[in-house]
């Protein structure tokens, strides 16, 4: 595998490290990409999260878990990068290596990753044969191509400073994540451009280790020189030594291993990476260095020694970089998302991406208003045949409703039609008009997690709360709602939501003959089987349509109709003020 | 982080509750009263009374007292602590045949977990290596192995064991087995640090034992800072009476300074060696930047200088770290000006602009030499410009 055959990668990041995930795009645009790398974020509850691409706001699609991801985006990806937390690590290697089938390479953020984790990170990531970088990595570069993680700089300026927009010749290869960058400007200020540079982390067992990127390095032949920087602790080196010492493909190394200090301590020292140790001789940085050095590499004595060899001997480019596009800071970003329409520079309404004279030419009111809710321009024919009729059932029930009564009163105070209509309205939730949403909700909870029907109304009896959806004031067993009736006739197809709202009532209903099946749980069952069956919406889909209140749209969406309807008849009689004849108040006083 | 040493009482508790016994010794913290108490709740018998802090060859140091009686706990116990030693372990002495001492050795490797044994252990296995098994178990193998004198089933617990409560290294010699009944004479535990939290309390923090004993105050303090923490802290004296204090941050950016100082034939004139990394608040750098400023008060040196330096950060801040060190300065400052402290800086990161700045105004207002880098200064550079000033 060569890290540079991957030329335009779909990326999923997991975690929503901003700055990082903001630099990897900054990179694409700097270096003429069309479309950002990176296609979702995962192990986000946001549903969007905001970044730039170039100066353009642009927003990326977040998801909980990589399941949800959709499969057109899963096998497109090549690469990802986890920057979640040292306990999902493995987790989200095992994930991605399952359901990404392009996946290629991958990077580990996280620090202090357990050892029994990341030995599994290696095993399962060189048996999959997908190049794992980290834990406790900063990312991949490809210089010209891509930027996998903080490696390289975060910011705009630290990018274009870092000289890695254009392509070249030179692999750094570095244990330390500080340093990696270091190395990297100090190659390209002395006129050298990156093949690619890696940063393997400090940890005791990383996932590809530092001799196998070595060898990558060694066996491309489009790599001149490789600059590494190792620490004291572990036996990486003995390795790199071995490997080059048998090459044939000799390729001008540059290296330098930190850790002499150590030497100066009485016992062995621990240092800030988990493998930078020396228990034993084998171990110290000064052996390091003595096997590279016989081994033909060019070893440094010191940092300062380091930086000159690299200018002295990196392979010199004649790849400019040259800066195609800009990046103004700061960029602003918008106050609002919103997909429902827009009006363009010329004055169009779009409506869902539409003209709106296209939008609404062939469609009804109930579908117009069923395309904007949802947010979805297409629906099955079984949704709008029904939201169609709740509509038309819900209109209206009567003057006496609580909505109904403030709205007529708020008419004949003299207010005017707004006022008139808010009043009726600010009464909808638990009590009048709610009880769709909480039954759907109910519902919902009840199947997904599998709840006998028996045990539901337990629940419901043991807490003394009335079920929504449940029971009537008028229509009892032996006198069914024949709103419901209809309903269920035109709209049960058997749905496991309908099924279980039934096997409710029927408990229900034995106890007590009232306790029947209503208009507001017939139209939650059959909406949530409607949704899950004709609209093939999963799980999530579902439980986020409910959460964004889209059973209280139906109704107040209906209702104002009514509403209105007895705003302006109020006026037309004109009966002047209302007020509650005495006697009608009484206290508990007497 | 990395791998630590566990004290050998809690080794032994988790041995115990693996193999489903009561472990009978006690640990005595010299610093702790009620620890003490416990020796008095002791019932009667011969005890055996030992430093455990990781200290090695404790028997050729005198740091094993066998055939106790409970009285003498406590003043075993004192005449070790006199010597700057401060854990212990009193435990019940347990009489056997020497013949039926093991040796046994659990270890992870990248190939999986790799067993050493020997039928004949007992203090000087190291003298015969000829008679030590060596066999590695695979990383998830459920095969079970037995090895001579010790079962399957026990050698699958102990496995577990290793597994459970994250061991890199588990040695336990002398290993006695009598009819099939396991008792570890002594025990060494590496566990795995990063794997605290997993373990659910299994061990903590405070088992954790570590050899060196003559820790200075500000090592000490340091230690507690990062116990607390959820950053890296770490503070080790180098040579008490130099020249150059060092506060160094991010993993590798802080070897190469330090090293570069080495090549520079300096190593000798650095006080200290400590790193800070992981976006410590500004709260941790300023108790950091005056227990590392204890070091360079109480150093003999007459010229001092401090270096604060590190690589370009990925994410440490680098506005609420200088501001630490800076409310630290300030404290300090009569000291700093008296004795005419130079400061060296380098450093790049998050906020780097307003950290530089920040500092270089700080230390202008109030007087002292210094020089303030962004990262377009070289490491190397910055320490040559400290060896200059050393050698000036």
């Amino acid at each position: 595998m060569k890290f540079s055959d991957i030329k335009n990668p779909a990326i999923i990041v997991f975690g929503n490290h901003t700055a990082t995930i903001q630099s990897m795009l900054d990179f694409d645009y700097l270096v003429g990409r069309q479309k950002p790398s990176i296609k979702a974020v995962v192990g986000v509850q946001q549903k969007v999260c905001r970044y730039f691409f170039g100066n353009q706001e642009i927003l990326i699609k977040g998801y909980s878990e990589l399941a949800e991801v959709p499969e057109t985006v899963r096998e497109l990806i090549e690469m990802v990068g986890v920057m979640q937390s040292a306990r999902r690590a493995l987790t989200c290697i095992e994930q991605s290596i399952a359901q990404l089938p392009k996946l290629k390479a991958a990077f580990v953020f996280a620090e202090n990753v357990t050892e029994q984790d990341a030995l599994k990170l290696r095993d399962i990531s060189s048996k999959a044969k997908v190049a794992v970088l980290g834990p406790a990595s900063v990312g991949i570069l490809v210089g010209g191509g891509w930027k996998l993680g903080a490696i390289g700089g975060i910011t705009p300026m630290q990018v274009i400073d870092s000289g890695t927009l254009a392509p070249g010749d030179t692999v750094v290869v570095s244990t330390s994540g500080g340093i990696v960058n270091e190395i990297i400007n100090q190659v390209t200020h002395s006129g050298g451009r990156l093949a690619y540079a890696t940063a393997i982390g400090g940890d005791l067992w990383p996932a590809t280790k530092p001799f196998e990127i070595f060898k990558m390095a060694l066996d491309d032949p489009e790599v001149k020189t490789i600059v590494y920087f190792g620490e004291l602790g572990g036996h990486d080196e003995e390795q790199v030594a071995k490997i080059y010492s048998e090459t044939r493909n000799k390729k001008l190394v540059i290296a330098y291993i930190a850790g002499s200090i150590s030497e100066h301590f009485d016992s062995p020292q621990q240092f800030g990476h988990a493998k930078a140790m020396a228990s034993s001789e084998l171990e110290t940085a000064s052996y390091k260095k003595k096997i590279l050095n016989e081994a033909g590499v060019h070893v440094a004595d010191g940092f300062a020694d380091f930086e000159q060899l690299i200018n002295k001997f990196v392979s010199k480019t004649k790849q400019e970089q040259t800066i195609i596009k800009e990046i103004k800071e700061p960029r602003m970003s918008a106050l609002f998302v919103d997909n429902i329409s827009k009006e363009d520079d010329d004055g169009v309404v779009r409506i869902l991406g539409e003209d709106i004279l296209a939008f609404t030419k062939d469609r009804s009111l109930s579908e117009i208003a069923l395309a904007m809710f949802s947010g979805r321009k297409k629906s099955s024919e079984q949704l709008k045949e029904f939201f169609d009729v709740v509509l038309k059932l819900l209109v209206d029930h009567g003057p006496q409703v609580s909505g109904a009564v403030n709205t007529m009163i708020t008419a004949r105070a003299g207010s005017e039609l707004p006022a008139g209509l808010a009043a009726g309205l600010l009464t909808i939730g638990p009590r009048f008009g709610g009880a769709i949403d909480q039954a759907a909700q109910n519902w919902f909870a009840a199947v997904n997690d599998e709840e006998k029907a028996y045990d539901f109304v337990e629940r419901f009896a043991k807490n003394k709360v009335y079920i929504p959806g449940i029971g009537h004031r008028k229509y009892r067993i032996d006198n069914p709602d024949p709103r419901v009736q209809m309903l269920l006739k035109n709209f049960d197809k058997g749905g496991p939501y309908t099924n279980f709202a039934n096997e409710v009532a029927k408990i229900t209903s034995a106890k007590k003959a009232n306790l029947i099946l209503n208009v507001d749980g017939a139209v939650a069952c059959l909406l949530l089987d409607i949704l899950q069956n004709s609209e093939k919406m999963n799980r999530r889909e579902i439980q986020l349509t409910l959460d964004s209140g889209f059973c209280n749209a139906l109704f107040v969406f209906a209702r104002s109709v009514g509403f209105i309807a007895h705003f302006l008849e109020q006026k037309r009689l004109d009966e002047g003020l209302f007020r509650l004849p005495d006697g009608m108040v009484i206290s508990e006083e007497g | 982080m990395a791998r630590v040493k566990l004290s050998e009482f809690r080794a032994k508790k988790l041995i115990a509750r693996q193999l489903g016994y009561d472990y009978e010794g006690i640990s005595i913290d010299f610093e702790d009263n009620n620890s003490q108490k416990a020796v008095s709740k002791l019932p009667e018998g011969s005890y055996v009374v030992k430093v455990d802090q990781a200290t090695k060859k404790r028997n050729k140091l005198g740091l094993v007292k066998l055939n106790r009686s409970k009285t003498e706990i406590l003043d075993d116990v004192a005449a070790m602590a006199a010597k700057g030693y401060r854990y212990f372990l009193a435990e019940p002495i347990v009489k056997h045949d020497t013949k039926v001492e093991r040796f046994l050795a659990l270890m992870r490797t990248e190939q999986g977990i790799e067993i050493h044994y020997s039928a004949s252990g007992g203090v000087d296995i190291e003298e015969h290596p000829e008679d030590v098994t060596k066999l590695i178990i695979a990383g998830g193998s459920q095969k079970l192995i037995k090895l001579p004198g010790l079962s399957a089933e026990r050698l699958g617990q102990l496995i577990e064991l290793f597994n459970k409560n994250h061991m890199v290294y588990l040695e336990i010699n002398p290993l006695l087995i009598e009819d099939s009944q396991l008792t570890p004479l002594d025990a060494a535990v590496e566990v795995d640090s990063t794997a605290e939290l997993a373990v659910q309390g299994a061990w903590t923090g405070n088992d954790v034992r570590s050899s060196n004993t003559q820790k200075t105050d500000s090592e000490k303090a340091v230690e507690s800072l990062q116990a607390i923490s959820v950053s890296a802290l770490t503070l080790r004296v180098i040579n008490p009476d130099g020249k150059i204090l060092l506060m160094l941050s991010g993993g590798g950016a802080s070897l190469v300074v330090a090293d570069e100082f080495d090549a520079h034939g300096l190593s000798d004139e650095l006080i200290n060696y400590g790193e800070y990394s992981g976006a410590p608040n500004e709260e941790e750098l300023y108790k950091y930047a005056l227990a590392t400023i204890k070091l360079l008060k109480d150093s003999r040196a007459t010229k001092k200088i401090i270096v604060i330096a590190g690589g370009v950060a990925n994410f440490t801040d680098i506005a609420v770290t200088f501001k630490g060190i800076i409310r630290a300065f300030e404290k300090e400052k009569d000291y700093l000006k008296k004795n005419d402290v130079s400061v060296f800086v380098r450093r790049g990161g998050p906020n780097q602009q307003k950290g530089l700045t920040m500092m270089e105004d700080f230390l202008i207002k109030i007087g002292l030499k210094h020089k303030v880098h962004g990262p377009d200064v070289s490491i190397a550079r910055l320490v040559k410009e400290v060896a200059e000033e050393v050698k000036r």
